[in-house]
């Protein structure tokens, strides 16, 4: 089942007399359950389309389908609840508030959810049930990582968008974030949407959008993706 | 090169940091402006006035004489080295009528002084004429006079108005204010309601008085100091000095002047006196004679009026008589009359008798005469014969008697005789024979005749009786007709007598009527001589009482004069003129509240210039990594920070500067101008001073923590600089440790609670301005609460009493009874107290106070007037033999308390030491309460009353000046004065203060909105990746902001809480500076005024808030987040 729908996307800015085409003009879909790579060079324009699948950026054109309804057309404060309720957001820079505790962290996600999953049972999980109450300081840049994962997760969203999740964090604390994704999405069926410039690792997802210059360069659908454990770069 | 690109740079980031760099030029101007301008302010006030003092030159000192000043005493004065201008003036206090209305006002009437104390015409001109004025300004708006209009002036008091002013009618020709009066207040007067409405300005020639009542001096060298400073102070007191050493010396001159003058006078005097006596007395003499001639006239005059009265009496009885005597003859007459009739009447029966009797004789007689013709004829023959015979017998006889003739006589011879003899016998014996013959014929005749006769003597006999009775009745009727005759004559007389008698009473009866007008002229002459002897007594009763009142008065005058004392001069300067001090007093409240708040303000503003400054800097972080990493020296890159903070500080402060000491004075002042209509012109100079101290005291702050940000930036390595620095670490703040309370916080306080304190420097920022704010505020409407509390309570609470009425100090005990007894009486006054009011010096542990010495005559009811009573517990005192009881200010002043002695001096005497039995609230004034009995155990005399307190149930202008006018009417009465007129002016003292409170007001506001914007412009920034992600999140704008707006709440509730600790020491600094010693100011703040600022913070906070949001919806969670892309 289809579950995303990007259709025609564009984003111009315009400063001044300089008009910039983040976005071109791009159409792909994403099934419901998958694991998507979003895969392009920086600034390609891949973060700008992920900003407007999770509702922090509105599209200049087109439509964005997300579970047969058009976000494209709502307003600020129909995306926020469309953020709030529907979206799983983890950054490259974690983006921990780092006067909360990792619970706290997990916990702050989960105030403003009507269905959330137990915060303590989800850091457990991503495998930080030792670490709690450390705050974000306290913990290294791959922890930090699995905490913005669960705050993620908590709050049971149809959609877990990462943009460049291992982005600062080395191989194997990457690799071990990327198999926490994967599992994510293939034991609990979320679709997981994640934004790389790493080409390697594009046999685990089910499907690899290439994105070129604010164009769609190049779909791929993986009938058999490898495991994250199997894959080497 | 290298330069121009760094201010290339610098001018980039200004522009790029505008809102930056604005609020610091805008939290320094603001900052430096309230500062220097609230600071400026007392300085200014006083510069004002002082333009204004040389401007009008108004003296410096002046000096008042109780017996009058000279020009020989103007002329001492002058001559002083301390004098460099002396000039003579008259005033005189009057009762003011405008033309055609009813109202009276007191009026202080002044004579226009050449070269000092000019008056400032505002509208027509001075007064030229001596039947001209210019009227007081305030007094002229407030009482609707114009130009042209004639005000009637009286004395108001025993004295002739002429004795001060020539005339009583003065036309108004312009308006001006007088540099002696700076504010409202006119002072008070004996005369009239007591309190003086306004003054007018007459030209010297309209005073009738002979010597000045007061010289105004100018000092040397005060003109160059500024008024109100201690230095213009010293300069006056040298030239005070001076004039007290002269004083003795004029005055005894003076006092010589005037009693030799005076004792001339009464010379003078008295020789009028002898010579009015002398006339008085010589009229009265006068006077005296002139009655007594009268009632000489009157006596003899009454006399006269007895005789003629007599007379008249005399002559009715007369007539009376007279009339009785007519009567009786009228009635004698009748009666005589009727007799006369009667006989008559018989007559006639008697004569028809006679005539019946007569025709019977005759008859008779006839028969008889026949008979006797017949006898006759014989007889008659007889007859003849015998008649020849007789002839013959005669012829002899003849014969005979001849010869008898003859024989005697000689011539006859005897022949001749002796024929005769022979005839004679031959004759004889013839006539014998013929006898013979005729015999015997009548022998029978004789018979015949017998027979006749014997008829005849019948007849003759009836004859006889008829002939009688005929005879009877003729001389009956002879009778008759002569009593006829008689009567007829008396008839006559006394119709004449009638006549008579008519006539005399009608003369009586015309002496009656003027007897009757003599006796009314007599009546008349007699009450004008009562009159005129009544009004003698009375006249000369007067005029010997006069007299002796005269005597009396000379002797007395005589007495005045020996027994004048010595005149005093008072030499006040320009401290002892009320509005003066009361202008200098604000002068150095508004100084007070200037060493307060601007440093508040101040503080505030260096503080958020700092934190602007540290966080620019630590924003730059990575370019100033960047900078040092290309090879840039840290001085350089250190310099571009300075530079920005220093050009944000500079010219904030000009700005601050020029606007706070321009603008800030000008406002106070204009507005205390409301109050001192007698400013001139606000001048409001530039302070180099202030200045430049807040200046550089801004500019040290700033530079001084850019310079410590920027050395801490740089100490560090480019590598590290060119790292984001890391967030700020989370930390577990106190309150977790108290696990009870962190446990029942829900997540989100948690967070809230963790976020307040993550940032320690926002924090106390934070709660420094808001609670700056609170304090501000707090402050401002606690000094108009604790002045408030001044009229509120001494005026509603502790003064009781609504009016006081001074007893003259002449007034004797009657006068004082009858004075206590008509207030007693008045409509409007409910009860009434007799104290005796006295200033004395209280001293204690080295301190010395003059202070009001107050003993009710009887306490039993002294509640009633003042309540005596603890500010602090509130707890009732009453007066008893234990001590005396301190007013609050006056016993800290001292440094006494309760059981201490103090001591209490009268002059120069010894005192007398009393304890402190307790301390009472007051506000106003120094004060001792004593009770009578203790009055009496110490001076050993019963206090004697120099005051009535009087409570009253009304309270309108109009009944308190008719009482006004009536009270000071009564002989024992000097002075009144009105509890609600202290009030009043206390009142608009405080209403002063409203612009005082309103500045600050707005300064708060200022100081809240620039703090908070700029802290939470801080807050924002900072956190803006963690807001972004929250926002990523799914929170909704308000949740967002609740997210902020918690800490902010908690924050502003920290802040005013902190604020009214803060608020209520610099409330109680500010108040304990500002205070004077005679007065105390209320210590507390109201409740009112907590929540006003409480409101007004909060206001503020949310105000602040509300902008937020705009800021907090426009973060941009792309742009956020993409910063450390």
């Amino acid at each position: 089942m289809e579950i995303i729908r990007l259709e025609n996307v564009k984003k111009i800015y315009q400063t001044g007399e300089v008009i910039t085409k983040a976005v071109d003009g791009i159409d792909f879909t994403v099934e419901k359950g998958e694991f998507a790579l979003i895969i392009g060079a920086s600034g390609a324009g891949k973060t700008t389309v992920l900003n407007i699948l999770g509702g922090m950026d509105t599209a200049t054109s087109g439509a964005v389908f997300v579970d047969g309804k058009d976000i494209a057309k709502w307003n600020g404060k129909q995306l926020t609840k469309y953020r709030r309720d529907d979206i799983g957001f983890v950054f490259q820079f974690y983006n921990l508030v780092p006067n909360l505790t990792a619970l706290e962290n997990v916990e702050l996600a989960m105030q403003i959810c009507e269905d959330p999953l137990d915060a303590r049972e989800v850091l457990k999980e991503v495998g930080l049930g030792d670490r709690l109450n450390n705050f974000p300081a306290q913990l290294s840049g791959g922890e930090q990582q699995r905490v913005s994962i669960a705050r993620a997760i908590a709050k049971n969203p149809k959609l877990l968008l990462c943009d460049e999740p291992t982005g600062a964090l080395d191989y194997q604390t990457g690799k071990s974030i990327l198999k926490l994704l994967q599992d994510t999405c293939r034991k609990k069926g979320k679709t997981v949407i994640v934004i790389t410039h790493n080409l390697a690792i594009a046999p685990m997802a089910d499907r690899v959008i290439e994105i070129k210059n604010g164009k769609v360069s190049k779909i791929t659908k993986n009938e058999r993706p490898t495991p994250v454990e199997n894959i080497e770069w | 090169m290298k330069k121009k690109a760094l201010y290339k740079d610098i001018a980039r980031t200004i522009r790029r940091t505008l809102p930056r760099f604005l609020s610091i030029f805008f939290i320094v101007a603001l900052g430096v402006a309230f500062y220097a301008g609230i600071r400026v302010t007392e300085e200014d006030m006083k510069i004002t006035a002082d333009h204004q003092f040389d401007e009008s030159d108004f003296m410096d000192i002046q000096v008042l004489g109780t017996l009058g000043l000279t020009e020989h005493d103007l002329d001492a004065i002058q001559d002083l080295s301390g004098v460099i201008q002396a000039e003579g003036a008259y005033s005189v206090d009057t009762i003011c009528q405008k033309k055609g209305e009813n109202d009276e006002y007191v009026t202080k009437v002044m004579s226009a002084a050449d070269q000092m104390n000019q008056i400032e015409v505002t509208k027509g001109k001075m007064p030229k004429k001596s039947s001209e004025c210019l009227a007081d300004e305030v007094f002229a708006q407030e009482h609707d006079l114009e130009i042209g209009d004639t005000l009637f002036l009286s004395s108001g008091a025993e004295d002739d108005l002429s004795e001060s002013l020539k005339k009583d009618k003065f036309k108004i020709t312009g308006f001006g204010k007088s540099p002696a009066y700076l504010s409202m207040e006119r002072g008070s007067s004996t005369i009239g309601s007591g309190s003086v409405d306004g003054f007018l300005i007459v030209s010297k020639e309209a005073f009738s008085m002979e010597v000045f009542t007061e010289i105004y001096i100018k000092a040397a060298g005060a003109e160059d100091e500024l008024a109100y400073t201690d230095s213009y102070n010293d300069t006056v007191k040298k030239t005070e000095k001076e004039l007290e050493k002269i004083q003795d010396q004029r005055n005894a001159v003076r006092l010589q002047e005037i009693k030799d003058e005076a004792n001339e006078e009464i010379e003078k005097q008295e020789k009028e006196f002898q010579q009015e006596k002398q006339k008085a007395l010589d009229e009265l003499e006068k006077a005296k004679d002139q009655l007594e001639d009268a009632d000489a006239q009157i006596k003899k005059s009454e006399k006269k009026l007895e005789e003629s009265r007599q007379e008249i009496k005399d002559g009715e009885q007369e007539i009376k008589k007279g009339w009785a005597q007519y009567n009786n003859g009228i009635e004698q007459i009748q009666a005589a009359k009727k007799k006369i009739q009667s006989g008559k009447t018989s007559l006639e029966e008697q004569e028809e008798t006679l005539d019946a009797s007569e025709k019977q004789l005759e008859d008779q007689e006839d028969e008889l005469d026949t008979a006797e013709k017949k006898i006759q004829e014989e007889e008659g023959k007889l007859k003849q014969a015998e008649q020849k015979i007789d002839a013959q017998e005669e012829s002899l006889n003849q014969l005979e008697e001849q010869i008898k003739a003859y024989e005697q006589s000689p011539d006859v011879s005897a022949e001749q005789l002796n024929k005769m003899k022979e005839q004679l016998s031959q004759g004889r014996t013839a006539v014998e024979k013929a006898r013979g013959e005729i015999s015997s014929g009548k022998s029978k005749i004789e018979a015949s005749k017998k027979q006749l006769t014997g008829g005849r003597s019948q007849i003759s006999a009836a004859k006889q009786k008829l002939q009688s009775g005929r005879s009877a009745i003729n001389s009956s009727k002879k009778h008759l007709e002569s009593s006829e005759a008689e009567i007829k004559k008396q008839e006559g007389s006394l119709t004449e007598a009638k006549q008579t008698l008519e006539q005399s009473e009608k003369e009586i009866a015309e002496g009656k009527a003027q007897l009757a007008n003599g006796e009314k002229q007599l009546k008349e002459a007699k009450k004008e001589y009562q009159d005129g002897l009544k009004e003698y007594e009375t006249s000369r009763e007067k005029a010997m009482k006069e007299l002796d009142d005269g005597e009396k008065k000379i002797q007395e005058a005589k007495e005045d004069v020996e027994a004048k004392e010595s005149g005093e001069w008072y030499i006040l300067n320009r401290r002892q003129t009320q509005s003066y001090v009361e202008y200098g007093e604000e002068a150095k409240r508004i100084g007070a509240i200037g060493k307060v708040f601007p440093a508040i303000f101040f503080l505030v503003a260096a503080l958020v210039s700092l934190t602007a400054m540290t966080r620019m800097v630590e924003e730059h972080r990575t370019q100033i990594g960047t900078m040092k990493a290309l090879g840039y020296s840290g001085k350089d890159i250190a310099s571009k920070y300075l530079i920005y903070g220093l050009l944000a500080t500079v010219t904030g402060s000009v700005l601050g500067a020029v606007v706070g000491e321009k603008a800030l004075p000008k406002i106070i002042i204009e507005a205390y101008k409301m109050m001192y209509a007698g400013l001139g012109e606000v001048r409001t100079p530039l302070e180099a001073h202030y200045t430049l101290m807040a200046a550089g005291i801004a500019i040290g702050v700033v530079v001084l923590a850019t310079l410590s940000v920027c050395y801490k930036e740089l100490r560090e390595k480019p590598a590290q600089l060119m790292r984001p620095a890391a967030p700020k670490e989370g930390k577990r703040i106190l309150l977790e440790r108290i696990g009870f309370i962190w446990r029942h916080l829900s997540f989100i306080w948690k967070a809230t609670m963790r976020n307040m304190f993550r940032y320690k420097k926002r924090f106390f920022m934070m709660i420094f301005g808001i609670g700056g704010c609170m304090s501000l505020l707090l402050v401002g409407f606690g000094i108009k609460d604790s002045i408030s509390a001044i009229s509120d309570n001494q005026y509603h609470r502790i003064i009781r009493y609504d009016i006081s009425v001074g007893i003259k100090d002449s007034a004797d005990q009657q006068e004082e009874g009858d004075l206590m007894n008509w207030l007693s009486g008045q409509d409007g006054v409910t009860n009434t107290l007799k104290v005796d009011e006295s200033t004395v010096d209280l001293e204690a542990n080295g301190e010395s106070r003059s202070a009001t010495l107050i003993v009710p005559m009887n306490d039993k009811n002294f509640d009633d007037f003042i309540s005596l009573q603890s500010r602090t517990s509130g707890e009732k005192m009453e007066l008893g033999e234990e001590g005396v009881i301190l007013a609050e200010k006056t016993a800290s002043l001292l440094d006494v308390e309760k059981g201490d002695f103090i001591e209490i001096k009268e002059g120069e005497e010894k005192g007398i030491k009393v304890q402190v039995a307790g301390i009472t609230e007051n506000y106003m004034m120094n004060k001792a309460y004593m009770s009578p009995e203790l009055y009496r155990k110490f001076y050993g005399e019963t206090p004697e009353a120099t005051n009535i307190y009087c409570k009253s149930d009304e309270s309108s202008a109009k009944w308190e000046n008719t009482f006004g006018k009536d009270v000071l009417e009564q002989d024992g009465a000097g002075s009144v004065s009105f509890i609600s007129d202290d009030a009043q002016s206390m009142e608009d003292m405080v209403g002063n203060l409203n612009i005082v409170v309103f500045v600050l007001i707005i300064s708060a506001g200022l100081l809240a909105f620039v703090v908070l914007y700029n802290l939470n412009n801080i807050n924002i920034s900072e956190r803006r990746a963690e807001l972004a992600t929250i926002k990523v999140l799914g929170f909704y704008d308000l949740e967002v902001g609740e997210y902020v707006y918690r800490e902010n709440i908690i924050l502003t509730i920290l802040g005013i809480i902190a604020g009214c600790v803060m608020g209520i020491f610099l409330h109680r600094y500010v108040i304990l500076t500002a205070e004077v010693d005679l007065i105390m100011f209320g210590r507390n703040i109201y409740k009112i005024s907590y929540l006003y600022s409480i409101l007004l913070t909060t206001g503020f906070a949310v105000i602040i808030n509300f902008l937020m949001y705009f800021q907090l919806k426009k973060i941009n969670m792309v742009e956020s987040l993409k910063s450390t892309e």
